[in-house]
């Protein structure tokens, strides 16, 4: 008797132990199945957001309280809860909102943005761009679409003022699934070097990018204890020092592949520039340039923070785009000026191009719950003077203060809130953003205004966006090409005329012409469509 | 042994002679670029930059230093954080380890086979990130916890088979008799087979605590908390911190007063090491110990 | 009624509780998770969710083996990992047994703790300190070959001299913690032994190779083991920190973690990494299975299972 209940109790616990086991692994892969599944049924736009067609914005319901969860890259700044209780006043107020914030650090957020998406975590707001997943996230359902009606609803200032290319930009598929900044940047590289030096062997002024190489070779050649140059990038994604390539004038679909285009055709036609004659001329030259040493022989590997390396005074010359240029150069006249850094254009009559509008903007996370107050709350960022101050400069008085009405100054308490310091770059408005008092602010200025009568050119491909769908086996094969055995000819490790026949045959491996087929087909097709 | 102290025997000398001079220049090899970490940690950032870090620096500066204790209270609290999990974890580790251990390893056990296989199999196939943080995010909801961080390193399965192997050693008469005498599975295991393996505890155990101690992915991916964060990962966000503020600095266009970059990552390596440096030769006496009980033992 | 296995379960009723701790936990946060293996053939989309998104195929797989690199990321792989496990094998017994002779208790302690301390710093770190070393302008060695009056090497352009850096770095790293392991094992030999080896006439290196040498044997065969089943996985962290985005010492150093980095960094594909990570996976689970297989038929009680 005894013994079979003992037995019939050794039984249980075993049964027990695989029921419990089974039962675990099939209540955790069934619920994440059925869970998304439910998700994806509806589509999450649908009852959530019915805007009726003719309400105003003050006539939108806000009596219940939300708070909207925003998610920012960077590293929160320690002052950010202090301005953020200020905006919150203020939304609470107008729509009856507050928002609450979460940061993913500069070193996490590649692992933690997917993931965020994938498990579905509760937030409505999040920081969304071309160079932080807005595509990738766009098309694995992750944003919601916001459209027009939404927008006029929810967001009217917003829509009303935004560069209509900014919309056009940021669709994927044909729809909308961010607000994007609206803000003109440029990214055309620049080069800023050391005056006294080119003074030193009386260079005359540097002008051009052959100025700008024997500016290098001649500091190479006298300058010892000198680096004259940091040399191309150490990764390659596009071309790898561009100001020796600005004035051919030519863009990229994507940078894992070589193929480029004429910024200024009616009609593109891609082409693999290494069957270019030209940019073989400029490898060339990079090759004669590291053969002189204006760069270490091991910069492909080289950890050298190079514009810190700059400052420092241990290379003669480094580049980089407008906005970064400027600063480095108010620091130096700060520490050096006996440096006399010069900013220069080395290629001033070659087009460039703007910033597409979608590099910075906003996305609304597809389960959002409260997704109109979301966008009433990014419309008041945006476009309410106020708030706008408040999450780029700060506290007035704390860390700004006001120069007039389109410039600021930094506080010493910028430290705890730095200018454009938090994030706040989804949100960035044109006749909103307040130019730096000083030299380095008016440079930015003027040379914008420049730039922008001569030598803007409009794509028109602006807002042409690839669908890689068909080819992103050949990207990452081919990504993997150019990293291997076209970077070393950018450093001038190979000689291009030994190096070039094998990336050839190994782009071809990687099946280059596949995705140049494929590339130009819906370069075609867009250009058809949009004539 | 003690006859033979009193003549020197050749083969000895020469084992001696090979092991000291062996054992000193690989020390050597190894501890030389820590002094070149400690070195560049009290190096002024720019002289990093410009020449690279040297054992003994020409400007001397604890700017690095400065910078990880300039929030005491945190650190103090991350030290505390991490010293509780490390205390906590370890000792829960090594008890799951070593009885699963235990336990494949018995001979007379006629599924230990399916169930070390059960085990090594998630060595060689894992579902990737994705699933897990959904499975801790979602389903167990326990992200930002203390929980997650203790019981995410908790069992390692490489430890459970060194444990196996390391209990091979123990002869399976010791088991045998005690059942004899009508001892349980789990008596003879906690009595009989613990003590004799207490080298194997330290070793694995030195591992197991080293692993909650260096720990800073796990919080990265389910840490928000400030309060709940480790030490490794408190220091990794200064650095990323640093990171950030150079990018800023550039964005803003503000003089940022000299930001240690490559200094910082060296002073942080000295900060997490140095308490680990002063543990173990605790750790090995423990070692010593153990072995001597051990030996009575047997 | 009584069939076996209900028979056997009475019997292991305490030896399976025991082991129930570790299995719920393996269950939990390692099995449970595996459903993600799946991805590697889906077209992976948030809102479709794991289970839920469309087959993909083999598709993700496909820019791995288009890229002409296989064969030799995957070699490099296996031979770097084979030369790590002989080199550090060889390495770590022999400083473990070198300590276990040294008389002087100080000493030992020290030259341990020392020879731990490269445990700690991250590769990052060793990647800094490795490129001060060796970069042809200032590093410390070519400095010193130019006062020796050698001729200055680029080691970042002579894919030749990669391999022993990386297995002198790689070695560098582990001796000191893999010593621990068979010093435990050392330590938990019976003293008896030794005396009556001692008795019996034989001398220091008999005494070691016949006694101590074969004590280590079964941590030997372990450690080795599951060394053995992941030498189709690459050290991301050594490779990548030394190397970085050198293609011209690609032919030398790729192996299939630095590539797949490489070719999915901007395209971040969640399918087609866990794609090779399953590729890598199935490769490990074979040779496991065939040297397992092959330790089993020699030594029953060594195998893994």
């Amino acid at each position: 008797m005894k013994d079979r209940t003992r037995l019939k109790k050794k039984a249980w616990l075993g049964v027990m132990l695989l029921l419990l086991i089974s039962m675990l692994v099939s209540a955790c892969s069934g619920n994440s199945g059925n869970g998304n599944q439910e998700e994806s049924a509806s589509p999450p736009a649908a009852e959530t957001t019915e805007p009726s067609a003719n309400a105003s914005p003050e006539g939108i319901d806000t009596s219940e309280p939300v708070t909207l969860k925003m998610v920012l890259l960077g590293s929160k700044p320690t002052d950010t809860d202090d301005v953020y209780a200020e905006v919150n006043k203020i939304l609470k107020e107008k729509i009856n909102a507050t928002i609450e914030l979460r940061y993913l650090d500069w070193n996490e957020y590649n692992q933690k943005y997917p993931l965020l998406f994938a498990a579905n975590e509760d937030f409505d707001l999040i920081f969304a761009s071309s160079w932080a997943f807005y595509q990738p996230t766009a098309r694995k359902d992750g944003f919601l679409e916001l459209t027009e009606d939404m927008l006029k609803t929810y967001a009217p200032a917003t829509w009303a003022q935004q560069d209509p290319l900014g919309w056009e930009q940021a669709k994927v598929d044909g729809k909308i699934y961010m607000v994007p900044s609206d803000y003109f940047e440029s990214g055309h590289g620049m080069v800023i070097l050391r005056g006294d030096l080119r003074e030193k062997y009386n260079l005359p002024e540097v002008k051009s990018q052959a100025d700008f190489v024997k500016f290098l070779s001649t500091v190479a050649k006298n300058e010892k204890g000198m680096t004259a140059f940091g040399g191309p990038s150490t990764s390659l994604n596009g071309v790898a020092l561009p100001i020796m390539f600005n004035d051919l004038e030519r863009v990229f679909v994507h940078g894992s592949a070589p193929l480029v285009y004429d910024m200024k055709s009616e009609h593109p036609k891609l082409y693999n520039y290494l069957d270019d004659s030209k940019y073989i001329e400029k490898l060339n030259t990079l090759y004669d340039m590291a053969q002189q040493g204006i760069w270490p022989k091991d910069a492909i590997v080289s950890k050298t923070d190079w514009a810190a390396a700059f400052k420092e005074g241990k290379t003669a010359a480094h580049h980089g785009n407008l906005l970064t240029l400027a600063a480095t150069m108010e620091a130096i006249t700060l520490a050096h000026p006996e440096w006399k850094p010069e900013v220069i254009d080395l290629v001033p009559d070659a087009k460039r191009i703007r910033a597409p509008f979608h590099s910075n903007g906003i996305g609304i996370h597809a389960t959002s719950k409260h997704p109109e107050r979301a966008l009433m709350a990014l419309d008041l960022l945006r476009h309410d003077k106020e708030l706008f101050d408040l999450t780029t400069y700060g506290i007035k008085g704390k860390h700004w203060e006001p120069v007039g009405d389109g410039k600021y100054r930094s506080l010493p308490g910028s430290t705890g809130y730095p200018p454009d310091g938090a994030c706040p770059w989804g949100w960035r408005t044109q006749g909103m953003y307040r130019q730096l008092e000083g030299a380095a602010g008016d440079l930015l200025a003027s040379t914008y205004d420049k730039w922008k009568k001569n030598n803007i050119v409009d794509l028109k491909l602006a807002t042409f966006v690839l669908d890689d769908a068909n080819i992103k086996n050949e990207l990452a094969a081919l990504a993997n090409v150019q990293k291997t055995y076209l970077l070393p000819i950018y450093h001038g490790l190979v000689k291009p005329e030994d190096g070039i026949p094998e990336v050839q045959e190994k782009l071809k491996q990687a099946g280059i012409d596949k995705v140049q087929a494929e590339m130009q087909k819906q370069i075609d097709a867009f250009v058809q469509s949009n004539p | 042994m003690n006859a033979n102290n009193k003549k020197i025997r050749m083969d000895q000398l020469v084992l001696a002679v090979v092991s000291y001079s062996w054992v000193t220049l690989v020390a050597v090899i190894c501890v030389l670029p820590f002094l070149l970490i400690l070195g560049g940690s009290f190096t002024k950032e720019s002289e990093i930059v410009l020449e690279g870090f040297k054992l003994i620096p020409k400007q001397f500066s604890l700017d690095a230093y400065r910078f990880i204790f300039e929030y005491p209270e945190d650190i103090i609290r991350a030290y505390g954080l991490t010293v509780s999990l490390t205390a906590i974890g370890t000792s829960l580790s090594l008890f799951f380890i070593s009885m699963s251990g235990y336990v494949i390893q018995r001979t007379d056990f006629k599924w230990r086979n399916i169930f070390s296989f059960i085990f090594y199999f998630t060595t060689l196939f894992s579902g990737g990130l994705v699933p897990l943080y959904i499975l801790v995010v979602n389903y167990l909801k326990l992200n930002n916890t203390f929980w997650v961080l203790l019981l995410l390193p908790m069992i390692n399965v490489f430890y459970i088979l060194v444990m196996k192997s390391f209990m091979r050693s123990i002869p399976a008469a010791i088991t045998e008799s005690a059942k004899i005498d009508g001892a349980g599975d789990f008596t003879i295991f906690i009595r009989l087979i613990l003590p004799l393996c207490k080298p194997a505890l330290a070793t694995i155990g030195l591992f197991v605590a080293l692993a909650y101690w260096n720990d800073w992915y796990y919080s990265l991916l389910f840490i928000s908390d400030q309060k709940l964060y480790p030490l490794q990962y408190y220091l990794y966000k200064i650095i990323g911190n640093v990171d950030a503020l150079k990018i800023v600095a550039e964005k803003s266009g503000n003089k940022v007063p000299d930001l240690p970059g490559e200094g910082l990552k060296m002073a942080l390596t000295m900060v997490v090491t140095g308490p680990i440096i002063f543990l173990y030769p605790f750790i090995q006496r423990y070692f010593v110990k153990g072995l001597t009980i051990g030996a009575v033992k047997g | 009624m009584k069939t076996p296995f209900l028979r056997d379960l009475h019997r292991y009723k305490t030896l399976l509780l025991m082991l129930l701790p570790a299995l719920l936990f393996v269950l939990l946060f390692q099995y449970t998770p595996m459903l993600g293996l799946v991805l590697a053939f889906k077209e992976y989309t948030y809102a479709k969710g794991i289970l839920g998104s469309d087959w993909a195929g083999i598709d993700n797989f496909r820019f791995f083996f288009i890229s002409g690199d296989v064969w030799r990321v995957t070699r490099n792989t296996v031979l770097y990992n084979a030369a790590f496990i002989v080199i550090n094998l060889v390495l770590q017994v022999g400083i473990a047994v070198m300590l276990s002779e040294i008389r002087s208790r100080w000493f030992k302690k020290i030259s341990q703790s020392l020879m731990f301390l490269p445990f700690f710093i991250s590769w990052v770190v060793v990647g800094t300190i490795a490129y001060n070393l060796l970069n042809y302008e200032h590093g410390t060695v070519n400095t010193l070959f130019g006062a020796a009056g050698i001729d200055p090497v680029n080691f970042y352009s002579t894919p030749g001299v990669w391999p022993f850096l990386l297995v002198f770095f790689n070695a560098w790293k582990a001796v000191g913690y893999g010593a621990v392991f068979y010093l435990a094992a050392i330590m938990s030999i019976d003293q008896e032994m030794f005396e009556a080896a001692e008795t019996d006439g034989a001398n220091a290196f008999q005494r070691i190779w016949y006694i101590t040498i074969p004590c280590l044997k079964p941590t030997m065969m372990i450690l080795t083991l599951l060394a053995v089943g992941q030498i189709f996985r690459g050290d991301f962290g050594l490779f990548f920190n030394m190397v970085g985005g050198n293609g011209l010492l690609f032919s030398a150093t790729d192996v299939i973690d630095t590539f797949v980095y490489r070719s999915l960094v901007e395209n971040n594909e969640i399918g087609m990494s866990a794609a090779i990570d399953f590729y890598q996976s199935v490769l490990c689970f074979v040779t496991i299975l065939l040297v397992n297989g092959i330790v089993r038929r020699t030594d029953k009680d060594s195998a893994l299972f």
